[in-house]
Order: structure tokens, then sequence, then C-alpha cells
């Protein structure tokens, strides 16, 4: 009787067993291929990195700065520590909307709490998702671990036609690159190389604004509301946080910043007790020349523009933010630091020579070459 | 076991099988979206005609910018991350967008009459016209915000008068996007 029951025992153990082994073999062979098929962003569009490079830094910012590529591209950190000590970090995407901003803060929350926290305004003129929203929404969130905020945020992204699903799996968007893996898809299974400096994307060459073109009047220049509303969820969690929140309109040229925006913006912040800075109707002030200060002819500051602007943004930032102390006779940030920024000039060296070298940047991931 | 195991390599098999069976013919990177990559319908009812050379919006770029000569001016606006883009050309009185996408043909986006010696519309409309001559020209329009439209096809044409009771504003757009 009792061999009998043994026996049932052994049975219904292995079956369990057999049950567990089968799911996690499943589950293995699921996320493996996955991680295979994703794209690694380890050659152009790099920018997709961005996000999970956040994840393997020391997160101990005092300045959060947020936004799209005006500020990736436009503001050196390393400028920002060298000449005001202030220890920062970007949290950037290309073209990331108000509400991904909302739950880039909400998710850098999570692991630190800056005491300002700088945001790009530019994406306001967006009040729902564009037509062409996906390939820049994957890039924000795919490097994202799962959170209430990403959730929400992707909630607030998704176009009609996408699978919500999709972003919590990824393998049922990208199984379709099985047929064009490449070397990268393997070398990057594990790992990833970095592609910037605390979220700075730099471009040490040049391309002149010579012209821009003539903006057109608008029927209605009013901000969507889906934007105001992010832009209301941020100023309440920065107060609710006890973060200085400042609004920020970088100095890029192009797309056309219009007045009526400028106007709704410097209220807003009038009104909230906050601090605005339009770098773009400062830019004379700051001494950014557009023939030799952006590589890409207004859109986005080079290298020298990216410092200037970062020098002038450390004074200002100075003025105004009186939690933002001189952080560079503290050792264990000065350590850190120092190794940034011996990253940073190493790249820069890199960009330098191949620009004298080929005329051109020619290299994409030239940071990686540094490793 | 031995059955269980293999019934389990088999899932895992049929898995990685699924995986790999995405539509050949389908987009397989990251890039813009599919909309802006195949090739637009072209509307030819709404036109731009400037020194004999039609400029029909979400055709092709090619003969016209070949046509109309070297402009006094370009600028190209790249989408960051993604290799699209659009370039607008400055000639003497209006400016040419093309939208040139990162997969497709290029097409061109819109017309911009900037000024008002050089550029005006086949129908005779130019940046200073009286305001009421929207309506001889163009007869019914719809109106929104202080702005005129008249469409046709995939065309749209945007007038807008201002203060003074003059047009100011004059543009063709190619509604693809919105189609």
């Amino acid at each position: 009787m009792n061999k009998a029951l043994s026996l049932k025992k052994t049975l219904s153990l292995k079956k369990i067993l057999s049950a567990v082994l089968a799911t996690a073999v499943f589950c293995a062979a699921f996320f493996a291929a996955q991680r295979l098929v994703m794209p690694k962003y380890m050659q152009k569009p790099f920018e997709g990195a961005l996000t999970a490079e956040y994840y393997r830094d020391s997160h101990r910012s005092d300045l959060l700065i947020i936004g799209d590529c005006e500020v990736y591209e436009n503001i050196s950190p390393v400028t920002l520590w060298e000449a005001y000590g202030i220890p920062s970090y970007i949290r950037g995407n290309a073209r990331q909307l108000l509400w991904q901003s909302r739950a880039m803060l909400e998710d850098s929350l999570r692991y630190e709490t800056p005491k300002v926290v700088l945001l790009s305004v530019l994406c306001m003129i967006y009040g729902e998702s564009p037509w062409d929203a996906e390939p820049y929404s994957r890039m924000v969130f795919d490097g994202m671990p799962l959170s209430a905020a990403k959730l929400r945020a992707l909630r607030n992204s998704l176009l009609p036609e996408e699978e919500p699903l999709s972003y919590l799996f990824p393998l049922l968007r990208f199984h379709d690159r099985w047929n064009e893996l490449g070397a990268d898809d393997f070398r990057y299974f594990f790992r990833r190389d970095p592609v910037s400096v605390n979220g700075f994307v730099m471009r040490a060459d040049t391309l002149a604004a010579d012209w821009i073109p003539t903006p057109r009047l608008l029927p209605d220049y009013s901000f969507g509301q889906r934007a105001i509303d992010a832009l209301d969820a941020i100023t309440a969690l920065c107060g609710e946080k006890g973060i200085q929140l400042v609004l920020f309109k970088a100095p890029s040229l192009m797309p056309h910043w219009y007045d009526e925006w400028d106007t709704w913006i410097a209220d807003y912040a009038r009104t909230r007790g906050l601090e605005y800075l339009n770098a773009l109707a400062l830019r004379e002030e700051i001494g950014l020349d557009f023939s030799s200060d952006t590589y890409d002819a207004g859109l986005h500051l080079n290298l020298a523009g990216a410092e200037k602007m970062a020098r002038y943004l450390g004074g200002w930032l100075r003025e105004r933010c009186p939690t933002l102390t001189d952080r560079r006779t503290e050792a264990d940030f000065a350590a850190a630091w120092e190794t940034k920024t011996a990253k940073y000039r190493a790249w820069q060296a890199a960009q330098e020579h191949e620009l004298q070298q080929d005329g051109e940047l020619k290299s994409v991931m030239l940071y990686q070459a540094l490793r | 076991m031995k059955k269980t195991l293999t019934a389990i390599l088999l899932a895992s098999l049929i898995l990685l099988a699924c995986a790999a069976c995405g539509g050949a013919g389908e987009e397989t990177e990251i890039s813009a979206n599919s909309s802006q990559a195949s090739v637009p319908p072209v509307s030819t009812e709404l036109v731009f005609v400037h020194a004999g050379t039609r400029v029909v919006m979400g055709g092709n770029p090619e003969p016209v910018l070949a046509a109309l000569g070297k402009p006094l001016n370009s600028y190209e606006s790249i989408s960051c991350a993604v290799d699209a883009r659009d370039t607008t050309y400055r000639y003497q009185g209006f400016e040419l967008t093309v939208t040139y996408p990162s997969l497709g043909e290029p097409y061109v986006m819109g017309v911009h009459i900037t000024d008002d010696t050089t550029a005006a519309t086949p129908e005779g409309l130019y940046i200073g016209s009286p305001g009421e001559d929207i309506q001889r020209l163009y007869g019914p329009v719809t109106e929104d915000s202080g702005f005129y439209y008249c469409s046709k096809g995939l065309t749209r044409l945007g007038l807008h008068v201002g203060s003074d009771g003059a047009v100011d504003q004059i543009f063709y757009e190619y509604l693809f996007l919105d189609a």
C-alpha cells in the first residue's frame, strides 16, 4: 500500500518537474530568440542604445537632463562637470515625446533623485504620437525595464496599428529580422558598447547653417492636451519629490520655434514658479556661431557648440538653482568624472583625427572603436 | 522522461521556427513608417507652375529639379536616427520641399510661395492679392482659423489673409500623410 502511494507520489513529482522544466526551457528559448532578433543599435540608429545605457551608470546625477535630440546632442555633461562641478546625465532619445519624457523621469526616480531636472520643451509641439512614431518609440522603450511608468507611456504612445504586446515581447515585432541577422546580433547578444558619455552623443564635424526655410504661419499654435497633461505630471512629480524643474528650449534653428509657443511656455513657467531658459533667443549671448557650431546646418550643435551651450547653462543654473553645488572637491565624484572625461577626450581626439585625415566623420561608432 | 524532454525540445524548435517565419516582404528594419516608405499616388489636379515647369505635389522631383535649375539655397532636414530627410530648395519667390523617404522613391512634398514679385499660382493669386480674389479664382473654399483651403485629389492649396485684407501666405502641400 505504502509502496503504491510512494510510486504515485514519485510519478506526480516527475510530472511537476517535467512541467517546470518544460516551462523553463520554453521561456529560455523564447527570451534567447527575442534577445537575438532585437536590434542592437550598435550601428545606425545607435540612438536606440541610449535608454539601456543609463542603467549601466552609477546614478549619481545632481542634474538630470530629459528630452529629445535637442538635449543629447546640444549639451556636454563633461563641460558642466569641468566648468562647474555639476554631475549630470542626459536621458534623451530621438524625438522623445513629452509623455515619454515623463516616463523617463519616473523611471529615473527609481534609481536616483536629482536636485534639478532640465526638461526640453520642443516636443510639446506633438500633441499626439506622429504617424511615423513607431521606430522612435522602439528606441525609447526597448531598452527600458518593465515598470508602471513604461506601461503608462506605452498606452499614450502607441499608434492604432501597433500591437501593445510587442513592446513587452519585442520578438513579436522583430521576428522577421531572423533572416537578416548579422555579426552584431551575436557579438552583442550579452553586452553592449557605450554610445554616449552620460547620454551625450558627440559630433565634432561642422556643416554651417547658411539658410533655413521660411517658416509658415500656422492655423493653430496651441499645444496638444496630451503634451500639456504630461508637462503637468512632470511638474507635479518634481514638486512632490522636491526637485527643481527647469524648462529648456535648445538653440537649434530648426524646427522653427514660434513666438506663440515660447510665450505659452514662459507663461506656464511663470505661473508655476519654474525657471525657463530659451537658449535659442540667447544664442548670441551664449556665443554660438551657426557657421561653425553645428554639424547639420542648425538642427543640432556640434561638439564646440555643445560645450559653449554647457558653459552658459552651468552658470545660468548656478544662479537659479542653489542646490547645485560644486562637487569637484569630492573624491568619489572626482574619480568617476575623471574616467568619464578621459573617455570623452579620447572620443573627441578620435573624431578630430578622422576629420583631419578624411575630411569627414565616417565612423558611426567611433566610441566603440576606442574600447 | 525521455519523451517529455523530446517534447520540450520539439516545442522549442517550433518556437524558434515561428520566430524565423516572418513575412519575407515585410519591412525588416527600424526605419520610417511603411506609408512613408512606399511610392505615393500622384495627384495632378492642383499644380504649381513656374516658368513653364509644372510642379505636381507627390510627383517625381527629379525632372522638376532639373528644369528649375540650380537653387539659390537648399536645406536638408534629416530625421533624427532614421534615414529619411526633407530637402527644401529655395528659388526666386518660392521654396520647394522634397521628401526622401528611407525606402521608396522621393516625392514633392510642398511648395511655399514666399514673395510677391516673382511667383504666383497659375490661377493668378500672389502674395499681396486682395483676399476677395480667393473665391473669385478658386470658387468655394473651406476656412479654418483664418486659413482658406482648396483641395483637389491629394493636393491642398493653403492661403492666409492678413489683417490688411491681403493674401500673405500661399502654399501647396501633399496630403499623402493624412490620406
